[in-house]
Formats: C-alpha cells, structure tokens, sequence
C-alpha cells in the first residue's frame, strides 16, 4: 500500500510538470512566428528608408545654392546652371587642384561626403544638335564598397539646366543612385 | 496511517509552492516582455518622428520664406546640439537627425505644442545658403517700437490667429504681441511679471536698453535683450548688444557685442539658443560660404575666357567686371574668421562689407552691359 500511494504522488507532479512543458513549448511557438514577422517588417522598414533617403538627397540636391540657375542673386527654382554643373563635376575630380585653389581639398570633399553618404549623383544634359546626353558627375564616393552593398535604388529626376554663359536652356536628368 | 497522513501534507504544500513559484516566473516573465515592447515601441515612435522630421527639415529649408507648423506632443522636448550636429529627443538613445551641415538657429532644447520653421537666403552677394529658423510657441518675441524695426517685425514667423496654449489648455499669449506693436518698453511690464510658467525664453528686440527695475517676475522664462542699431537697412554688416536677465531684471551675463553680417545674420541671432549657438552656426555658414566662394572665383574666371573667345558678341568692357581678386579676398577673410584653433572670430565679418557691396555693384553691371552675369 504505501508503494502504491507513492506512484500516485509521482504521477500527479508529471501531469503538472507536462503541463507546464506544453505550455512553454506552445509559447516558444508563439515567439518564433512573432520573431519571424517582426523580421519582415524590418526588411520592410528598411526599404521604406532607403526610399526615404532618395527623397532626402534630392531635395538636399534642390538645396544646393551652387549649382543652380540665379539671376542679379534671385535664385530661379527647379533650373540647375550648366556652367556651374561643369565647374563642379571637375572640382569633385580633383583634375587639377592647382587651377581651382584647392577648391577639391580633403575638407571639401569631406563636406559633401558628410552630406550624399553612400550615394552617387551624376547631371545628363541632353544636347539636341548631336541627340545625346553628356554625362557629368556630381559626386561619386571612392569609398563605398560595393561587394559590403545588398542593392541599389535609382532615381530619375528631369531638370532644367540653363547655359549662362549663353542663356541657352537644355533638358536634363538627374540620376540619384543610393546604396543599401 | 500517521505515516500517510504526513506523507499527504507534505505533498499538498509542495505542490501550492511549486504552482506558485512557477506562476511568478511565467507572471515576470511577461510582465518583463510587456515593459521591452513598450521601450521598443517608445524608440520605434520616436524614430518614425525623426525621419518624418527630418523630411519636413529638408523641405522647410528649401522653401524660402515659408512658415512651416508642427505639431509636437508636450512630454517629449527636441534637443538641438549645434557642436555635436544633431538634432535629437532629449532623453533618448537615438542617434538623431544629422544637422552638420544644416545651418541652423533655435534653441537649445524645444518645448511645446508646436515648433515653427522658417528660412531665408545668406546671400552676399551671392546666394551661400538658406538660413533655417526652428522656434516653438514658449518663445515669446517681443518687437519694440516695430515702427523701426519693421522689417524685423514682419519676418518673425506667426500665424496670426495662433494663440499660444499651456499644458493647462488655457490661452495665454500670442506668439508675437499680436499686430500692434508695442509702444515702449514701459508696456513690456505686464508681461514681464506675468507669473506663468509656460515660456522658456522671452527675446526682446529694441533699439534702447531696458532700464533697470522694469520688471519682478517669477517667470522661470529667459530674459534676453536684442539691443539692435537704429538702422535704414539691416542687410549690411552691424553689431548687437545682447544681455541675458533673470526675473528680477539682473543681468546674469553680462552684455555681449555680436558681430552681425546681413538680415538673415542677424535672424538668426534672435532664434539661438545664445550668442555661443549663434557663433556655431555661422561657422558652418562661413564654411559654406567658403566652399560657394571658390566655386564662384572658378565660374567668374571661366566666364571671363569666354567672353573674351566671344568679343564680336559681347563688349570688351565686360572683362573689367570678372575681377578674381575680390573672391580671392573675400576667401582669405574666411580663412582668417574660421582660423585654424577651431574658434571663430566673428569680427572679422567687418571686412566684408565692402568686398560683397563692390561684388553686388560689379554684377549688376555685368547685367546692365548684357554681359553673362556670375551669379
């Protein structure tokens, strides 16, 4: 008799104790789905980022006084200056630093790395006499690694570019490329 | 059977301990998941705010002249850290919005229902870039005798059927002291030793000093003193007396004469935070202003060679108008005002009054000749 009464405790606290592992076990359940949704919506997060960092340089792009169209200082919005287009791609290759004073130094190339990060930017003008586009690049990071990069996303932007020198106006693009 | 009935009491009590110590774990263990999902759902807001602000930075910066409302909930204040360049919620572990290279005034922490943004272009002569002004409705702008200071007076940013709220949801003042101005300073005082507590900073902008014993207050509110020449035009190179009071009407620093370059210039004196603010601030300005002045010299040379490869359509006199040496000077006082130690000398901007004027002249003759104009 006593044996028996033993077996009977014994019994009871595995049914709990089995109890508790279902429960758990179900839980874990739980948290794997849970985990693997949360997983989803972080890739989507980053997309959604990556997007939002396309708009963020355009309209940095749209910010910057040097290279668009001004005229007796009042500055002619959506218009980008084909002069000063050109000057620029140049400074940003750092060809000759001797002609621009210096102008591609480390601190200035510092300046605009800290502004377009891990994208580049390049001006198309389309020259209606030949049918084709000139490409000029705005900025292109040496830096960036492409084998470390999951993708890209490209942005197509038509600008008008104004000759000053001449008052001509062209049809332009600009391609805005950021990296992932 | 005594033995038994031990047996069945021990039993009984252990299986209550155990049902109740395996309850508490599973009760901590959720409550613990429940507090890390709150935290991260704080920081998941918080981010969404920044991104969607910095967005709305962007595109306030861009729009020139334009006043820009939003809305802000009243527990959570914006930190705005010119020296570590960003723009972020007090109190939280976010990296923040990258204001590096955003030339931007407000003050150093942001409370309120709603921050206000307005900009305007640096130009001289030539545009450097746009000047963003952040303030919130617990600033109080007061604009004294506006009749001279008009053109202060109308750029300050307001909606005009906007009345300031409290945490309380009672009205008490409008942004700016409606559209009267207010005559003299003696009519200050009302405000002055009102006893809410709502604003943070109260700017006054004048052309006299504030008598002493003007005002006893318990605002916990900062009193500063724009003490602006009484000129025809602000858009030249000036100086400002600005002095910090207490709510008593002490001075707590002493006054500080600021070195003024131009409207925008000194906007964005009135929005800092203080005169330490301001002086960062222009100093990525003057940065910018280095960088478009280089550019500016290359385009003006450039255009020179072209005109000169052009003479049978354009005058020989445009050539005197391409002159490189104002640039190169203009270039070399940047270098002198940033310096090398990191400390900005502001009173190097004296120099440049002269240099943009010719420049501005030199352009707008380059225009009246047909010539390409620079800029």
């Amino acid at each position: 008799m006593p044996s028996s009464i033993l077996k009977k405790a014994q019994m009871q606290m595995f049914e709990t104790i089995g109890v508790l592992f279902v429960f758990f076990l179900l839980l874990a359940f739980g948290l794997i789905f849970y985990a693997g949704f949360q997983k989803d919506n972080v890739s989507n997060l980053q997309s959604d980022k990556t997007e939002l960092e396309l708009v963020s340089i355009a309209q940095t792009i749209e910010a910057l006084t040097e290279l668009k169209c001004s005229e007796q200082t009042s500055i002619t919005e959506n218009c980008y200056d084909l002069l000063s287009i050109e000057i620029f791609s140049r400074y940003m290759k750092n060809t000759s630093p001797g002609l621009f004073l210096h102008v591609g130094s480390p601190n200035t190339r510092i300046h605009y790395l800290s502004i377009f990060k891990n994208s580049n930017i390049t001006v198309a003008v389309f020259n209606e006499s030949s049918g084709n586009f000139t490409n000029y690049p705005i900025y292109y990071n040496d830096e960036r690694d492409e084998k470390n990069k999951i993708g890209r996303r490209t942005n197509y932007v038509p600008i008008t570019i104004k000759d000053s020198r001449n008052d001509e106006f062209y049809f332009g693009i600009l391609y805005l490329t950021v990296f992932i | 059977m005594k033995m038994y009935n031990k047996k069945g009491v021990v039993e009984a009590q252990f299986n209550w301990i155990f049902v109740l110590v395996v309850g508490g774990i599973i009760l901590l263990f959720f409550v613990s998941l429940v507090n890390s999902q709150k935290k991260t759902s704080d920081l998941s807001i918080n981010s969404e705010l920044l991104t969607h602000l910095d967005s709305i930075i962007q595109g306030a910066s861009i729009s020139v002249g334009t006043v820009y409302d939003i809305s802000m909930p009243l527990t959570q204040a914006l930190s705005n850290d010119c020296e570590g360049q960003a723009l972020t919620f007090s109190d939280s572990k976010l990296q923040g919005i990258d204001i590096g290279r955003t030339v931007l005034f407000g003050p150093k922490k942001m409370i309120g229902t709603k921050i206000f943004t307005y900009s305007l272009y640096w130009q001289e002569p030539y545009t450097i870039t746009p000047f963003l002004y952040l303030t919130t409705d617990s600033v109080l702008f007061f604009v004294v005798n506006s009749t001279k200071l008009s053109q202060i007076f109308s750029e300050i940013p307001v909606n005009a059927d906007y009345n300031a709220v409290d945490k309380d949801g009672n009205v008490k003042s409008v942004l700016k002291y409606g559209d009267d101005y207010v005559p003299d300073l003696a009519s200050l005082t009302p405000y002055l030793n009102s006893d809410n507590d709502y604003y943070t900073h109260i700017k006054v902008i004048s052309t006299e000093k504030l008598p002493s014993g003007l005002f006893h207050s318990s605002t916990k509110a900062k009193i500063i003193l724009y003490q602006v020449p009484d000129l025809v035009s602000y858009d030249g190179y000036f100086t400002v007396n600005v002095t910090e009071y207490n709510r008593n009407g002490v001075i707590v620093r002493s006054t500080v004469n600021v070195d003024v370059l131009g409207f925008p210039s000194l906007m964005g004196l009135i929005f800092s935070d203080d005169v330490e603010d301001y002086r960062c601030s222009m100093t990525k300005a003057l940065t910018k202003y280095q960088i478009i002045s280089k550019l500016q010299l290359n385009k003006s040379n450039e255009l020179k060679e072209y005109v000169n490869q052009n003479l049978d359509f354009y005058s020989p006199l445009c050539n005197h108008y391409y002159v490189s040496s104002l640039h190169e000077d203009i270039i070399y006082y940047i270098n002198r005002s940033i310096g090398s130690d990191g400390v900005t000398d502001l009173t190097q901007l004296s120099n440049f009054q002269n240099l943009v004027e010719t420049l501005r002249n030199y352009n707008n003759n380059l225009g009246d000749k047909s010539c390409p104009v620079p800029y």
